[in-house]
C-alpha cells in the first residue's frame, strides 16, 4: 500500500507539473505575442525600445522554457529576435517585418506545442 | 560532454530508484505489462543521454508516469479480481493428463516443434513422459513430468527426514548481517565464541553462514573452509 501512494503521489505531482508548464509556456507565448503585436505598430527607426524589451525578455525566460520545449524550436526563437535585432539597429524595415512574422511564428508553434490537440498527439 | 555525463548519472540513480519502487514483480516480468514497461524505460532512459537537444524533462516525465501507472494498475489488479480478467492471461493447459490440447496450442501460437523444444529445455526428452504442460503468464512453460518420470524424494526412498532450511548469510566479506543474526536468535558475542574456536578473527572470514538445522560454514580469505554443526557449542 505505501508504494501505491507513492506511485499516486508521483502521478499527481506529474500531472501538477504538465498543467503548470502548460500554463507557464503559454504565459511567455502570449507576453512574446504581444511584445510582437506592439513592435508592428512602431516603425523600425523607433523601434530600438522594443527589440530590447523582446530580446531582454526571452533572455530572462530562456531557461525555463528550456526545462520543457524542443531546443530546435527554442534555436528558432533565438535565431529570430537576433535577426530582430540587427533589423533593427540596421534599420532595415523589410528585415524587420520579416523577423517579426518569424517570430511570431516560433512564438506561436511553442504555444501549439504544449496544447493538448488531436494533431499534436498523432 | 559534462551534460551527458550528469545526464547518464542522474538517469542511472533514477532508473535504480523507479526500478526499487516497482519491486521484484519488475525485474521478473511477470506479467506482459511489466515486459512492456521494461522496454519503454530502458528506450526512454537512453534517449536525453545519446541526444543533447532533447529536454531532461522529456525523459523523467515520461519514466514517473509509466512507474506510477505500473504500480497503481498492479495494486488495483490485486485488489479487484474482475479487473485482473481485464488485464492479464491466464496459464495455457496445453498438454493434460499426457494429452497434448490442440486447440490451445491454435489459441497461443505454439507448434509442436516449439512444444518439444521447451520440453527438452526443461530435462525431458520423451513426449510420454510429460503429464502437464502448461504456458504462464510469462511466456514460460512449466512442465510436470508423470509420477512414474519423477525422480524419488526422500518420503518415497524411506529416508528419514532431515529439514536443513535455509541457509543465512552472517559474515559477508567481513562485515556482519545482523538481520540474519536477529532471524537465527544469534548474536556476535555467540559469532566471535565459534570464531574464536578455531582462532579466526571476523576480519579473515570471506562468508560465514549457517543453516536452520545449525550446520555453520565458514569460508576464510585465505582459502580454507570450516564445516562444523552447532551441537559442538
Amino acid at each position: 500500500m505505501k508504494y501505491f501512494i507513492i506511485a499516486l503521489a508521483c502521478l499527481v505531482a506529474v500531472v501538477g507539473i504538465i498543467i503548470f508548464n502548460c500554463i507557464y509556456i503559454n504565459g511567455v507565448s502570449q507576453r512574446l505575442l504581444s511584445y510582437i503585436d506592439q513592435a508592428e505598430q512602431i516603425d523600425v527607426a523607433q523601434s530600438s525600445d522594443i527589440t530590447k524589451t523582446i530580446y531582454d525578455f526571452w533572455d530572462k525566460e530562456f531557461g525555463k522554457v528550456s526545462l520543457s520545449v524542443r531546443y530546435s524550436e527554442i534555436d528558432k526563437v533565438d535565431d529570430h529576435v537576433a535577426m530582430l535585432l540587427a533589423a533593427s539597429e540596421s534599420c532595415d524595415a523589410d528585415e524587420y517585418k520579416k523577423a517579426l512574422e518569424l517570430l511570431r511564428g516560433a512564438a506561436e508553434e511553442i504555444a501549439r506545442l504544449e496544447q493538448l490537440k488531436f494533431s499534436n498527439i498523432f | 560532454m559534462i551534460t551527458i555525463f550528469v545526464r547518464t548519472i542522474i538517469i542511472y540513480i533514477l532508473l535504480s530508484v523507479i526500478m526499487r519502487l516497482m519491486g521484484k514483480r519488475q525485474l521478473g516480468e511477470l506479467e506482459l505489462s511489466e515486459l512492456v514497461v521494461t522496454f519503454l524505460l530502458s528506450e526512454i532512459a537512453a534517449m536525453p543521454i545519446s541526444n543533447v537537444e532533447i529536454p531532461f524533462m522529456f525523459s523523467i516525465i515520461p519514466i514517473v508516469t509509466l512507474m506510477s501507472f505500473e504500480i497503481i494498475l498492479s495494486t488495483v489488479i490485486l485488489k479487484c479480481p474482475k479487473i485482473k480478467k481485464i488485464f492479464t492471461s491466464r496459464p495455457s493447459v496445453i498438454i493434460s493428463k499426457g494429452k497434448i490440447n490442440k486447440k490451445e496450442m491454435s489459441k497461443v501460437r505454439i507448434s509442436i516443434d516449439e512444444l518439444v523444444s521447451q520440453i527438452r529445455q526443461n530435462g525431458i526428452f520423451n513426449l510420454d513422459e510429460v503429464d502437464y504442460a502448461i504456458l504462464e503468464e510469462n511466456g514460460k512453460i512449466s512442465i510436470i513430468p508423470k509420477s512414474r518420470n519423477r525422480p524419488p524424494d526422500i518420503s518415497t526412498l524411506g529416508i528419514p527426514d532431515n529439514d536443513s532450511g535455509v541457509m543465512h548469510i552472517i559474515i559477508a566479506d567481513g562485515v556482519f548481517n545482523n538481520y540474519n543474526l536477529e532471524l537465527l536468535n544469534r548474536d556476535k558475542t555467540w559469532v566471535d565464541r565459534v570464531l574464536a574456536r578455531h582462532n579466526i578473527s571476523y576480519k579473515d572470514v570471506l562468508c560465514m553462514t549457517m543453516n536452520d538445522a545449525g550446520r555453520i560454514f565458514i569460508a576464510q580469505n585465505n582459502g580454507n573452509t570450516i564445516c562444523e554443526s552447532e551441537d559442538k557449542k
